[in-house]
């Protein structure tokens, strides 16, 4: 009897010793999180010091504006006395890559964080915050849809715009942006609801409208405006073939 | 001898206790990198910020003399042809190179995960990118996916082995986007055994 309780503490001190073998290397393997601490005047100084920079963000954006709008006209009037062909195709480019202002039918959608959500305090995987992700997967459904254009929070959104986070914040062509997020898209109204319903496109974003109460709004309208892109064009390292 | 026994299995017991609540939290942290946006911290977005503030500035020199040009009969005629060569590479309706790096994922990957790919590939510097040859542009850009794994880009189906190329900065390009909890290590852990080859690229030619 006594030799078999022996084996028997044997065996459970044996199985006891994997299983924390098992959880030492589990633990060992697990990457992990870097997490930065900040004093409170340092976040405060960090606050003002992106503020400013997003001051200057929106002056410089806005005068981008200005001047490409001056830059249109410009090249109409040597059209017009030149009736130089390429103004129509310069044009015809512009549309393409976003450079115009475009209005027409389509949808006025908005979204913003959960009931009870701080996003300056929460962690930026906190469920009940609208993700940089969320927001990649509506404009990627809405373009899916066929939109002929797309923006968020007045911000034109093109091919190559990169829709991104950092912390809680979300980034759209590294342009800081704040909920409530509205986003607004020209096209045909119902392709476009049916591709924001279409669980394949929207990840788990509608499921966590219901569960964890988001803000998710859509109107229809018959006049949506968008306006022209506001930021910077990159071709430093694009060729053209045959040029 | 009992009492001993029972101190022993009481230390254990709550070393076992420590471990499990220890390895909790790693978990807790594990969603955070198998969310598909990265933690990045306060310091990239000052960087960040700064960056963009600087393309900005440049972007506003080369528009106002641009417009300086568009003031003379000759300048003006060259602006154009500058300003046409500029959009023609960016429309995606011209044939274009450049350097860059190519990424092969093997296997099948769903719209968002793509999504989450493209948009990595553009945050990171790219100027250009398609995938199996179909170059994301204005009129090109929303992805699908289907039942069998496929992607669909504006009607066009593709299937596994997926080809992005992307031009721009190569070395740039190739360092980040193989960072560490980067999004090729998202994409890996969400498609376990996902095998993805990065390769840099002297020329890499879209249509």
């Amino acid at each position: 009897m006594n030799t078999i309780m022996k084996k028997y503490y044997l065996i459970v001190f044996i199985l006891v010793g994997i299983l924390l073998g098992l959880f030492l290397v589990f633990q060992f393997k697990t990457p992990k999180i870097i997490q930065s601490s900040f004093e409170i005047d340092e976040m405060d100084a960090k606050d003002l010091l992106i503020k400013s920079f997003l001051d200057e963000q929106s002056y410089l954006q806005s005068r981008i504006v200005a001047l490409r709008k001056l830059v249109s006209e410009a090249q109409t009037e040597i059209e017009i006395k030149t009736e130089n062909a390429s103004i129509a195709l310069l044009d015809n480019l512009k549309k393409d890559i976003g450079l115009t202002d475009v209005y027409g039918p389509g949808l006025d959608i908005i979204l913003d964080d959960g009931s009870f959500s701080d996003r300056e305090s929460s962690e930026s995987s906190d469920l009940r915050l609208v993700q940089a992700s969320d927001i990649r997967d509506i404009v990627n459904a809405l373009h899916a849809s066929s939109a002929s254009a797309v923006s968020i929070n007045n911000q034109r959104i093109l091919a190559t715009t990169a829709i991104s986070s950092v912390g809680s914040n979300i980034l759209v062509n590294n342009s800081h942006i704040a909920p409530p997020f509205q986003i607004k898209a020209i096209g045909d109204v119902q392709m476009l609801i049916a591709g924001l319903k279409n669980k394949n496109l929207m990840g788990d974003f509608l499921d966590r409208v219901s569960k964890y109460n988001l803000s998710f709004s859509i109107t229809i309208s018959s006049a949506i405006s968008i306006p022209l892109y506001n930021g910077d064009l990159k071709t430093n390292y694009i060729n053209l073939v045959n040029q | 001898m009992k009492l001993q026994r029972i101190h022993i299995i009481f230390i254990f017991s709550l070393f076992l206790g420590v471990i499990i609540s220890m390895q909790v939290k790693s978990f807790s942290g594990i969603n955070e990198i198998y969310t598909r946006d990265n933690n990045t911290g306060i310091f990239q977005e000052i960087s960040i910020l700064k960056l963009k503030n600087e393309d900005l500035r440049k972007e506003i020199s080369v528009i106002e003399e641009n417009l300086s040009q568009l003031s003379g009969q000759e300048s003006a005629v060259q602006a154009l042809k500058n300003e046409l060569e500029k959009y023609k590479k960016l429309s995606g309706k011209f044939a274009i190179f450049g350097s860059g790096i190519t990424l092969t994922l093997e296997g099948d990957i769903s719209a968002p995960w793509m999504v989450d790919l493209i948009n990595e590939l553009f945050n990171i510097g790219a100027e250009a990118v398609d995938i199996n040859g179909i170059r994301i542009s204005g009129f090109i850009s929303g992805i699908d996916s289907l039942p069998k794994g496929q992607i669909m880009i504006n009607s066009s189906i593709l299937t596994a082995p997926f080809v992005l190329n992307a031009i721009g900065e190569s070395s740039v390009l190739y360092e980040n986007i193989n960072l560490s909890g980067g999004i090729l290590d998202r994409i890996k852990m969400a498609f376990p055994g996902k095998n993805i080859v990065v390769e840099k690229k002297e020329i890499i030619k879209m249509n």
